[in-house]
């Protein structure tokens, strides 16, 4: 429209014959009949049986343990302290003996889990400042507002790592012990890359100092740590020191917030290279001894401790090659049903037309 | 010379009685616009001649752009927020600026909006940038002004009040002028007011005898005085003004000195005015008034389901908030100690309703309304371009002047039609005569051509068969056949009995008529070897098969539409004085002796031009006796200088002459008057298919669209203005009559047409038609009548032939109301349950009647007995009443009204109507600039409406439904995860990539459904006229479809949801152990939403074409890439750490490829069972058109198969019928022979101008070279 034509003539506003502007452009006109849906039903209703069986063996063969510790055997005791919230300095160790029935092929995983713990909440989650958590000074001095209340400590020292996420970050510890013939003995697991790689070498960074190397300690003096914390940040693993400050596996876990108040969270893989444990976790009798610090009581949580093994797409869950063979039959049953009907009324004349 | 003085002194003394009728038309035709002030309490202006002006007047330059450089911002924004959805929206971003309310951060709101703003600024200023190069066009236009004594060519927008102008034939005049002098006889001019009024026939308009001499340069630079008019209005056919020269006496000045800006200067070498009204100042910009904004019945529709959405929008947060504050009663501040409540504002309802609003803002989709407008814009583009819709002949292709009712035309139920001009292109044509008995012309063709027409695709042009073409005519002159002498009469009366100016223009003779019937016959006297050559103030001069022959010009009587004839005296070159009489047949034979030969004959030949739907006059002479005239000449001397009443006295006077000479000379009438009729070619009101191409096509839409539909009976009544409603075709023969009264003439015909009289017309039947109401309008005319013929008996209904003879007695009443209302009541009684049902029944009513019909109380009465006809017509309705009838239908009836029409007296009802389509024709731009669409053909409309319109509404409305589907889906999600996440607002996608869902990621598929979707082909849509139905009954968009989509989305959003969060709700997804977050369940059902969206776009899809496939595969690869791209921006660029490294990890989860096959396929293969089940036991015709189509089968064959041969007899059937209806119908014949029928004379003539038609014959001298400056 508008356009100046070249061929200016008696016929200069004659519209273009092309296909477009004529809307004749070739197109592939899908018919949804019978006839032409039904081998795309049969089809598809077989292939999502057959993924559905293969899954379903699959997720058979994984196994996985969960025990609760909120307050069973010895940790009743240390649930029943960490309800008041004085004694919130004061340790707490239980144990908790559990049975493995089969060994657990492959791969371990050693989880804890939260109940009812909702790291989901708006507030919640937002209430961090990952330009902090990335190093960057000026945010380890001086955190987002988002992080309100646990910006400053008492003494007014900026937070590190500040926010509601970082604050509660769960800190119960946990000691495997394996109880065989042969006596006790702890279950080797690795705690370190138990986070996504981007994490641990994108998302969070320690702040530097240009030009100098300082020790992390020094890095962060000027910072409080969290209210709920016991140790400062530079000192979250004892045993290695290049598993603090921000880069510390545990926190960068627990920041990646979860999506449903239920959750499980990475504490540890097993160390395979050692026996007994080259090919998992053999079966028999197992105890963790807990240090018991994470209150769950007031908003009725529970805790767990979930050990997994995983196949190719996962660990165990029984839901998608159950979904699959449900859509699977729900599709050969409408294909079934199309059949019939297609059968039935598929040569009706084309009573329209000849009306 | 004597007569010339003598008629130019009436003229003068006419001048206020003219103007005041000139008043009353504008009053009709501006009746839906003006009640404006009174032109009385206008102030005057001053103009100064020659020298600076006092006052400052408002330039020439003329803007109809919307906006400035600088008014672009504020006034754009206003009319955008004034929007209610981008006013809600803006609402959001504002809220968004609060601290802690909203959950998707400050900016995701604004930056969309911005966006789609931009989008929507973007069109406007394209659309803004065409006014104004239009604009600039026509400020650029060169004229000539005197400045600095001399004749500078400036460009229009320099032109200043005061100025002296001159402007050449053929040019359009700059600004509103005051004529000073012309190259013509006493200053006079023709112009044609096309653009400003409609009307094509050339207006003569005359400067005051005081200034027609100062012609050359020095007498006008020595023009000084000043000239007082009154203040600028509206009112085109008003001005009183008055001009003080210098040392002269003040003179006034009136209507017939003004040339107004946007006539066109005709016939007249040139003419000089002095500038009165520039700019905006001017008459024709004083109208433009702007037409008024109609919204789409879809547009309305979905405006009431956005609010539905608002509603459930709150519904939802009002839950959501009561949800969270519950949550926040179970979890105190002690339980959560996770989280700080202290001081925030997430336990305040109020402040958590906020947050909700803003969190399911986005279920109103936000860019619903710019994708809207880019869609509907790209559609009127398609109209704009249909080749198979530019009408070559004139250049013009169709064009879409608004876009927002394109789905409307989908929609049209009732059809309003202007008849003439419209239906009939009001071209001309002499086609057959019978002389003495004898008929010329040919026939034989009419049934093949009518075939022919029926089915070609388009008309072939053969010109020639239009013309008349018929060699026994001159042979009969040649050889001394016995009616020689009448041949030679007739051809000479043809020649001289007119107002037409000759002009020669190198050797070619051009012939000026104001009538373009006097016109046709003037030229079919030339073709036949009669040429009139020229005109000089007491002569006519002719020659006759190559003998010059000078007719001494003595009286011209002239024609009214009361009169409906018109006359000439003369005295011959062998000195016999003679009168030569045209006119309407029943007028000519009330004048005929009783005598007469060749009478019944001729009324026969009449009879039968009248079937093919020729427009017919009658063409009659008397000698007169010398004394007799001498005595009506003295009489008619005393008539013309007094004053009251003066028109009608000269009209009784001619009346007097014409008269006496029946009376006069009984041989005469005898064997010549009544005999010699010539059937006239209107060709196209009458038949279309005879005449011109163009009418052609426009005969065979009627026949086509209606007929098809008609047939089948799926669209009903569509057609009224005169309302009509579609008849079957067994109406045909009842249904013609009304065609005829649309023949009737002038504006105020508006015959209607709609199909299905169409084929009445075609069947000759018009009898019954004439029978009927309507010709009686014509008579009542005349003043005779006046006393009998009331409003009553018009509404003249037709219901089967039979009954022609009932209705055609006129029950007299004394009150018009009462008789109307009895008669409504009798119909409508008789109707009985059939009433407000659709029966084969026609309506004829007249203005008058109508009048009475729409009056408050009988409303309704009429309306329904309307309703219960198939058509309706309205004949002599005033263009305030066709306004008036369109809006009882779209108030009453609720149905989308199409009003077409090509002339000014159609703009009202343009307006008014839903959609309002103008004929870009011959009668002028009013109705087109008033027009929604415009076409150049009547015929185009047939794809304008059942392709366009039904495409476009299938297209919107799909368009419409996907955008709230899409958004329904995706954030309804947000309320399924409300009840995991405590209620707090948070939400499970990122921030940007919900506020890109509807800018980036599913923005291309409603584009594709809206501009590419098509059901099936162009040819099967206008080929199955039934198809239309779908769309007109609103069966793809109505409250049921759209819960359907919106139950719909619910349960994808349902599935989409829940099973990823059983998925991946046991946080190892992984074979490496690894967790995840709450953002990789929330990617993962983003892209699950986003790819089942685009699917199911795939699904509405009937027509995948290249861009359906960029659309919807490319909007899924465009969420890839993006989600791969953001998920590496942190922290490069400081936004959105929560996505850093999400894309990796989606990518290798398998759950996430698992599911991906699984969620989309659980959605859609519900919808595609259900389509494909449906479709299987029950086709509706859409669809089995659809399959034979991709089966590459002929529907139309398998049609025919099918329906074993019947709709090709049917066609068969109709022609049959169209032969049988002869004129000697049962019913209609006894009423043949009261000879009061009258055969559709057709004179459009301006009656009572400036210049009489007896100035216009005696002001010229064609033989002598014009003035030139």
């Amino acid at each position: 429209m508008g356009k100046a034509k070249a061929n200016a003539g008696p016929l200069a506003r004659r519209p273009d014959n092309s296909a477009f502007k004529q809307q004749r452009l070739p197109a592939w006109s899908p018919m949804l009949t019978a006839q032409t849906v039904l081998p795309f039903f049969y089809g598809m209703a077989i292939v999502c049986v057959l993924l559905g069986v293969w899954l379903l063996v699959t997720v058979q063969n994984t196994h996985e343990l969960k025990v609760d510790y909120t307050h069973t055997g010895s940790c009743d005791k240390c649930f029943e302290k960490r309800k008041d919230r004085a004694n919130a300095n004061q340790s707490c160790n239980c144990t908790v003996v559990f049975n493995i029935e089969n060994t657990f092929k492959g791969d371990v995983f050693f989880y804890y889990g939260l109940i009812n713990f909702h790291q989901n909440l708006r507030q919640y989650m937002d209430s961090r400042d990952d330009g902090q958590m990335i190093g960057r000074n000026k945010n380890l001095k001086n955190p987002s507002s988002y992080c309100e209340p646990f910006i400053k400590d008492k003494n007014g020292l900026p937070i590190a790592p500040c926010g509601a996420v970082a604050n509660s970050m769960f800190n119960d510890s946990f000691t495997l012990l394996y109880h065989s013939a042969a006596g006790s003995r702890v279950v080797p697991l690795f705690r370190k890359g138990i986070t996504w790689y981007t994490d641990k070498n994108v998302k969070f960074r320690n702040p530097q100092v240009e030009n100098k190397t300082l020790t992390l300690a020094q890095v962060f003096e000027g910072t409080g740590q969290p209210l709920y914390w016991q140790k400062p940040v530079y000192d979250l693993d004892p045993w290695d020191r290049n598993n603090n400050g921000f880069i510390n596996e545990d926190l960068i876990v627990w920041m990646r917030e979860a999506a449903f108040p239920n959750f499980k969270k990475l504490y540890g893989v097993l160390n395979r290279a050692i026996e007994p444990f080259t090919d998992g976790l053999p079966a028999g009798n197992y105890s963790v001894l807990i240090s018991y610090n994470f209150p769950v009581e007031y908003f009725q949580g529970r805790k767990e401790v979930v050990l997994s093994t995983v196949s190719w797409f996962g660990g165990q869950n029984n839901f998608l090659p159950v979904a699959y063979l449900v859509t699977g039959c729900l599709i050969l049953l409408l294909a079934v049903i199309l059949t019939a009907v297609w059968w039935k009324f598929g040569s009706v004349p084309y009573t329209h037309l000849m009306r | 010379m004597y007569f010339n003085r003598r008629s130019k002194k009436i003229h003068s003394e006419g001048g206020p009685s003219c103007s005041s009728a000139g008043y009353h038309k504008a009053d009709d035709e501006m009746s839906g616009t003006t009640s404006q002030a009174d032109p009385t309490d206008a102030t005057a202006r001053t103009i100064l001649l020659n020298q600076p002006q006092n006052t400052k007047f408002c330039d020439n330059h003329v803007s109809t752009t919307k906006y400035g450089v600088l008014t672009f911002l504020p006034r754009f924004l206003y009319e955008q927020i004034r929007r209610a959805a981008n006013a809600f929206f803006l609402f959001i971003a504002l809220m968004q600026q609060i601290p802690d309310v909203s959950p998707t951060g400050r900016y995701t709101t604004l930056v969309p909006l911005i966006f789609i703003l931009t989008v929507a600024g973007i069109k406007e200023i394209i659309e803004d940038y065409q006014r104004h190069k239009a604009d600039n066009t026509v400020n650029k236009k060169k004229t000539t002004v005197l400045r600095n004594g001399a004749w500078q060519t400036v460009i229009w927008k320099q032109v200043a009040v005061g100025d002296i102008v001159k402007v050449t034939n053929g040019q359009h005049l700059p600004a509103d002028m005051v004529i000073v002098s012309s190259s013509e006889p006493q200053a006079m001019c023709y112009t044609e007011t096309s653009n400003l009024d409609g009307e094509t026939n050339l207006k003569i308009r005359q400067g005051l005898p005081l200034t027609a001499s100062l012609q050359s340069l020095e007498e006008l630079m020595g023009l000084s005085g000043r000239l007082e008019c009154e203040e600028p209005n509206r009112h085109l056919y008003d001005f009183t003004g008055t001009l003080y020269l210098d040392n002269q006496n003040a003179v006034p000045l009136g209507p017939d000195q003004v040339l107004l800006r946007g006539a066109q200067l005709r016939n007249t070498q040139w003419v000089v005015g002095i500038i009165v009204y520039t700019g905006h100042d001017s008459k024709l910009m004083q109208n433009s008034t702007k037409a008024p904004l109609k919204r789409s019945n879809v547009e309305r529709v979905t405006n009431v389901q956005i609010l539905v959405l608002f509603c459930i929008l709150l519904v939802m947060a009002l839950v959501s908030s009561i949800g969270a504050s519950i949550w926040n009663k179970q979890h105190t501040e002690e339980a959560c100690w996770y989280l700080s409540r202290a001081g925030d504002i997430s336990t305040n309802f109020w402040y958590n309703l906020l947050t909700f609003i803003i969190l399911y803002n986005n279920l109103i989709p936000i860019s619903l309304l710019v994708t809207l407008e880019v869609v509907k814009f790209t559609q009127a583009l398609f109209i704009n371009w249909d080749v198979e819709m530019y009408y070559a002949e004139t250049d013009t292709p169709a064009m879409a002047r608004t876009s927002n009712l394109n789905e409307e035309l989908g929609q049209v139920k009732y059809l309003f039609s202007d008849k003439t001009g419209t239906l009939t292109c009001n071209v001309m044509h002499f086609k057959k005569c019978t002389i003495a008995g004898i008929t010329y012309g040919h026939f034989p063709d009419l049934d093949v051509d009518r075939s022919i027409e029926d089915f070609s695709p388009l008309p072939s042009s053969s010109l020639n068969s239009t013309e008349f073409d018929d060699p026994t005519l001159i042979q009969n002159i040649e050889k001394n056949h016995p009616t020689s002498a009448q041949i030679c009469e007739f051809l000479t009366m043809m020649a001289v009995c007119h107002t037409v100016v000759p002009e020669r223009e190198e050797d070619q003779l051009i012939y000026q008529a104001s009538s373009p019937d006097e016109g046709a016959l003037v030229k079919g006297a030339k073709g036949l070897g009669f040429v009139f050559t020229a005109r000089t103030p007491g002569s006519v001069i002719m020659e006759a098969r190559g003998k010059e022959k000078s007719f001494e010009l003595l009286n011209v009587l002239e024609f009214s539409s009361n009169r409906k004839r018109m006359s000439v005296v003369v005295r011959t070159p062998d000195g016999k004085l003679r009168l030569y009489c045209k006119g309407a047949d029943n007028v000519i034979f009330e004048r005929l002796t009783d005598s007469s030969q060749y009478k019944e004959l001729t009324m026969a030949h009449l009879e039968q031009f009248a079937t093919e739907g020729l427009r017919t006059l009658c063409f009659t002479y008397v000698d007169l006796e010398e004394g007799v005239y001498q005595e009506w000449l003295k009489e008619y001397t005393r008539i013309s200088t007094i004053i009251k009443d003066r028109a009608q006295k000269l009209e009784d006077c001619y009346e007097l002459l014409e008269k006496v000479r029946v009376k006069t000379g009984p041989e005469r009438c005898g064997e010549r008057t009544g005999p010699e009729r010539c059937g006239e070619r209107t060709g196209p009101e009458r038949y279309g298919e005879r005449t011109g191409p163009e009418d052609r096509s426009r005969g065979r839409v009627r026949r086509g669209v209606v007929r098809g539909r008609v047939r089948r009976g799926v669209v009903r009544g569509r057609v009224r203005r005169g309302v009509v409603r579609r008849t079957g075709p067994e109406r045909c023969g009842e249904r013609t009559g009304p065609e005829r009264c649309g023949e009737r003439k002038g504006p105020e015909r508006c015959g209607e047409r709609t199909g299905p009289e169409r084929c009445g017309e075609k069947t000759g039947p018009e009898r019954c038609g004439e029978r009927t109401g309507p010709e009686r309008c014509g008579e009542r005319t005349g003043p005779e009548r006046c006393g009998e013929r009331t409003g009553p008996e018009r509404c003249g209904e037709r219901t089967g032939p039979e009954r022609c003879g009932e209705r055609t007695g006129p029950e007299r009443c004394a009150c018009p109301l009462q008789a109307t209302r009895a008669t409504l009541t009798a119909h409508c009684m008789s109707l009985g349950d059939s009433l407000g049902k659709e029966n084969e029944l026609a309506l004829i009513i007249d203005g008058q009647t109508l009048k009475y019909a729409l009056s408050f109380e009988l409303r309704q009465a009429f309306l329904d007995l309307a309703l219960s006809c198939k058509a309706v017509i309205c004949c002599r309705v005033s263009p305030l009443q066709k306004s008036e009838i369109v809006d009882m239908v779209k108030k009453h009836v609720k149905a989308i009204t199409l009003a077409i029409g090509d002339g000014a007296n159609d703009v009202g009802m343009i307006q008014t109507a839903h959609v309002g389509v103008g004929i870009s024709g011959n009668e002028g731009m009013q109705a087109t600039n008033s027009s929604d669409y415009s076409i150049a053909q009547f015929s185009y409309l047939e794809k304008l409406l059942l392709v366009h319109g039904a495409w476009s509404y299938n297209r919107v409305t799909k368009c419409i439904l996907y955008c709230f589907y899409k958004n329904v889906v995706l954030y309804i999600i947000e309320l399924w995860f409300a009840f995991v996440n405590g209620f707090s607002g948070q939400i499970l996608f990122e921030r940007w990539c919900i506020g890109l869902y509807n800018v980036i990621f599913t923005a291309l598929p409603p584009f594709t459904l809206g501009i590419f979707d098509r059901p099936c082909s162009q040819q099967n849509m206008l080929r199955f006229p039934q198809l239309y139905s779908i769309t007109q009954n609103a069966e793809g968009f109505n409250t049921k479809v759209f819960w359907g989509h919106c139950i719909n989305a619910l349960i994808h959003s349902i599935i989409l949801f829940w099973f990823p969060l059983k998925v991946l709700e046991h946080d190892s997804p992984f074979n490496n152990g690894h967790g995840t977050d709450y953002l990789f369940v929330g990617n993962i059902v983003y892209t699950y939403v986003v790819v089942t969206v685009c699917l199911k776009a795939g699904m509405e899809t009937t027509a995948w074409t290249r861009f359906s496939h960029l659309a919807v595969w490319g909007s899924m690869i465009l969420w890839v890439l993006f989600f791969t791209v953001y998920s590496a921006f942190w922290p490069s660029i400081p936004i959105a750490p929560d996505m850093q490294g999400q894309a990796d990890r989606v990518m290798h989860c398998w759950h996430f490829w698992l599911g991906l096959v699984l969620v989309p396929a659980a959605c859609l293969l519900k919808d595609f069972a259900w389509n494909a089940g449906r479709r299987t036991v029950k086709k509706s015709l859409l669809e089995e058109v659809q399959e034979l189509e991709a089966r590459a089968v002929d529907p139309g064959a398998a049609v025919l198969r099918d329906a074993s041969g019947r709709s090709l007899n049917e066609r068969a059937h109709l022609l049959t019928r169209v032969f049988r209806k002869t004129p000697s119908n049962v019913g209609c014949k006894n009423s043949v022979q009261q000879s009061n029928v009258s055969h559709g004379y057709a004179f459009s003539q301006e009656e009572h101008g400036v210049v009489s038609q007896s100035q216009v014959c005696r002001s010229y001298n064609t033989t002598r070279q014009r003035p030139s400056v």
